[in-house]
């Protein structure tokens, strides 16, 4: 390998582990400091403080039922639009995928204004906040301590992973070559429908279903803004690292917080830990499934029948599921056009405005208007996307070639070589979206921040998260694009004595252009999105970003009524940009990518 | 055809892991000269050819090309062209801008020239008239004629031809390889066909070397 080429292989690499290792290493080493205890032995303090008790076990379980109903809600979403050609089947998956890729904090304020006094829910008799009516019921019958809450939660985060499901099981399932069915019904060992969902489905798609499982496990596990704000009497261990973690990092005073913060981040990483390994094991085994993908010219779906039995239950079904997905998004875009205005001495009502959509860029918190706040957002977007798109180019291609060199490789050393130089810089590049957004503010405040306090002054500064948390969506965007050319093309212009930049710029990019766009449009959505890492790095000033500026007007006291139709029009205005992206990212999406975002 | 070695190929080996492809492989081909490399699947044809462009690193030996040792001469500047078994027309430009990557810019033409080249090329090829057509919409011959005029225009020193054959209909086959060889015949350029079909050898080259497994 040629000085340049190796100089591009290891640069990224090293620059990357630099970026997310050294702060987090920081960031532990400070918190050990001001705990004065081992990670191990902060575990046990965390019970200790009021805000501590019982958010472990408050965070396994709501990871564990989240992951159970989105799974058990998601297999038959992604089953009929595999199996059924359904009138706009593509635009169907598009808008039940959406979630994904909108901001937390938007599902946070769409599902409080959901669940609120104005909501729809609410003339329901259901009211999950304030806990009246059926809800108070079930709560003073079994003694369940907001059962609303809890129930607000799993919701959101059923809406927010659906799509994983979707992505993870629609493709091999549209991809199932029909001879392989139709044989297997022809056998003794798959005459019924149990028979062949033992002997055909369940092997096939149980890699999947378990890869999809890590996946929702690890985002409700380390999901922190719907947590913050629909149950706002439960912690979960990211929600104690947020909160806890500005005091963390100061010594004698902030060793309470300290304790609970290492003792938190040592559970979740752990957890992480064994889910990584664990979804790496799943998506190798997934890899058998590919032998059975439909040749080129074969149809997966059969005609729908609209007047059959089970027809008409999957159009309820999905239209049940339909509304779930766009209930959030347009509940918040309605509650922008609502503001409280008070009657008689005591009571409130709801009237429409328009005042929250003039008040964006007069309404100031923090001396931050919503406009400000999106200009910053923009231009953190922007820098991420600067960086981080070229970064994980230049990291799918290297995993790419890797695998290529661990291929050709002549001596078994050499294969070994660059097989795990391949997987682990694959791993590298999927820890920031495994370790929370939080984990990585932390580390970037307790430890880069808590060293060189002048780096709060840079404007870039909390880019540096952005980067991290987009960086793996790109990858993950163009690395099985790069799988799928053609070798022989880059062959074919290195002997017309195209060089390598040459053949990069004129042959590789351009056939990369779809892919690139999806990964670009991705990397801004999540940058305006991101919400974790910055909450714990800004918390809120001048430069504050749009969502966690949102967050801010939401936390103010509710004096003013003009607060949450403003907040509601800035979270409009975020809501429809990340559509614009979608539209981007489904529209330049290749066929058939599945399985990775 | 002269008597002037253009390629000597000496001794070479490689191997993969405990797989030797090549065992002490010899060749020598004369300037002009059209030879076919015939052998059984797994035999090491295309992984002689992958040696000779340099996409692979020969164990032991040495491979000259006018009687410059290739060793650490990278694939792009090896003066080698190779049409591959597989379609290799970049799906990003269309017939005309496929041409064009071929036509080296280091030798003083300008854009008009470049274009004019192409022209020719396409005129030469059967294929008059081609320049803006989507190299999705030509069949597999057209595009087989466009990937060969491609490498034709990048002036190698050597053709390789990588089973270009194979994928089609024998009438077709039989008008493209006859048309192929008068080409590489009028520009005297010398030329490695690898094959499996002897008809296929027996019509296309001046010599046929018998590849077995090592």
């Amino acid at each position: 390998m040629r000085k340049g080429a190796l100089l591009l292989h290891v640069a990224p690499t090293l620059l990357f582990s630099v970026l997310v290792f050294f702060p987090l290493y920081l960031g532990f080493t400070r918190l050990i400091t001001v705990a004065e205890l081992s990670p191990f032995a902060a575990i046990w303090q965390i019970d200790s403080r009021p805000s501590g008790t019982g958010a472990i076990a408050f965070t396994f379980i709501e990871a564990s039922i989240s992951t159970i109903i989105t799974i058990l809600l998601g297999i038959p979403i992604a089953w009929t639009l595999a199996r059924d050609n359904w009138p706009g089947r593509i635009y169907l998956r598009a808008i039940f995928t959406m979630p994904f890729v909108m901001p937390s904090i938007i599902a946070a304020v769409g599902f409080l204004a959901l669940i609120g006094t104005d909501g729809p829910l609410y003339p329901l008799g259901i009211d999950l906040r304030q806990q009246n009516g059926i809800i108070g019921e079930i709560s003073d019958a079994t003694g369940w301590e907001n059962p609303g809450h809890f129930i607000a939660l799993i919701a959101a985060h059923i809406w927010f992973n659906l799509a994983l499901t979707i992505r993870f099981l629609e493709p091999p399932l549209s991809n199932l070559n029909p001879n392989i069915e139709e044989s297997i019904k022809l056998l003794p060992g798959g005459n019924n429908i149990f028979s062949r969902m033992k002997n055909l489905w369940l092997p096939l798609l149980s890699p999947n279903i378990a890869a999809a499982s890590v996946m929702t496990f690890i985002f409700s596990f380390t999901s922190f803004a719907l947590v913050r704000w629909l149950t706002p009497s439960s912690y979960t261990l990211e929600r104690l690292m947020a909160e806890h973690g500005g005091a963390a990092g100061i010594p004698d005073y902030g060793m309470g917080d300290a304790q609970i913060v290492l003792g938190s981040a040592t559970i979740q990483l752990i957890t992480i830990m064994i889910s990584l390994i664990l979804l790496n094991w799943l998506q190798k085994r997934n890899s058998t499934a590919v032998p059975f993908a439909l040749s080129k010219g074969q149809n997966r779906q059969k005609p729908f029948r609209e007047m059959s039995f089970t027809s008409i239950l999957k159009t309820f079904y999905f239209i049940s599921i339909l509304i779930f997905v766009m209930a959030p998004l347009i509940a918040v875009f309605r509650s922008s056009f609502r503001i409280r205005v008070r009657t008689g001495d005591v009571g409130f009502t709801q009237q429409w405005t328009l005042e929250g959509w003039n008040s964006l860029s007069t309404l100031s918190w923090n001396q931050t208007t919503i406009t400000e706040a999106l200009f910053n957002s923009l231009g953190y977007a922007a820098l991420t996307l600067l960086i981080a798109v070229p970064l994980g180019i230049i990291f799918a291609h290297n995993i790419h070639l890797s695998d290529e060199l661990a291929t050709n490789a002549r001596t078994r050393g050499k294969r070994f070589f660059w097989k795990y130089w391949a997987r682990g810089n694959d791993l590298l590049v999927m820890f920031p979206l495994a370790i929370s957004a939080v984990l990585i503010g932390l580390g970037v405040s307790l430890g880069l921040l808590n060293t060189w306090p002048s780096l709060s002054q840079k404007w870039w500064f909390p880019a540096i998260g952005h980067i991290l948390i987009a960086t793996p969506f790109v990858v993950r965007s163009i690395l099985p694009a790069i799988r799928s050319l053609n070798p022989d093309y880059s062959k074919a212009a290195a002997l017309l004595g195209l060089g390598p930049i040459e053949r990069m710029f004129k042959i590789t990019l351009p056939l990369l252009s779809g892919p690139i766009v999806v990964a670009s449009s991705l990397a801004l959505a999540i940058s305006l999105g991101e919400f974790g890492a910055t909450w714990v790095v800004l918390r809120n000033g001048a430069s504050s970003t749009l969502p966690v500026h949102i967050d801010a007007l939401f936390s103010k006291p509710g004096f003013d009524p003009l607060v949450t139709p403003t907040a509601m029009a800035g979270a409009s205005v975020l809501m429809a940009i990340t559509l614009i992206l979608y539209v981007m990212v489904e529209k330049y999406r290749p066929d058939g990518a599945g399985g990775e975002f | 055809m002269s008597n002037k070695i253009i390629l000597e190929i000496e001794n070479i080996r490689k191997s993969y892991l405990d797989n030797n492809v090549l065992n002490d492989y010899c060749l020598k081909v004369n300037e002009g000269e059209i030879i076919a490399l015939l052998g059984p699947s797994g035999c090491g044809k295309t992984t002689l050819l992958r040696c000779l462009c340099g996409f692979e690193e020969i164990d032991s030996g040495y491979i000259k090309l006018t009687g410059k040792d290739c060793a650490n001469i990278p694939p792009e500047s090896r003066d080698v062209g190779m049409v591959f078994q597989s379609n290799t027309l970049f799906p990003h430009k269309n017939v005309q801008g496929n041409l064009l990557l071929g036509i080296s810019k280091n030798k003083n033409n300008n854009a008009n020239e470049r274009l004019e080249l192409a022209s020719n090329i396409l005129t030469e090829i059967g294929l008059e008239g081609f320049e803006k057509r989507d190299v999705a919409s030509l069949s597999g011959g057209e595009a087989r004629r466009v990937e060969l005029a491609r490498t034709l225009l990048s002036e190698p020193k050597i053709i390789l031809l990588d089973e270009p054959f194979s994928a089609l209909n024998k009438d077709l086959k039989n008008k493209l390889i006859r048309d192929t060889r008068d080409l590489l015949k009028i520009k005297n350029i010398t030329a490695i066909l690898v094959t499996h079909d002897l008809e296929e050898a027996e019509l296309f080259a001046d010599r046929i070397v018998q590849m077995s497994k090592s």
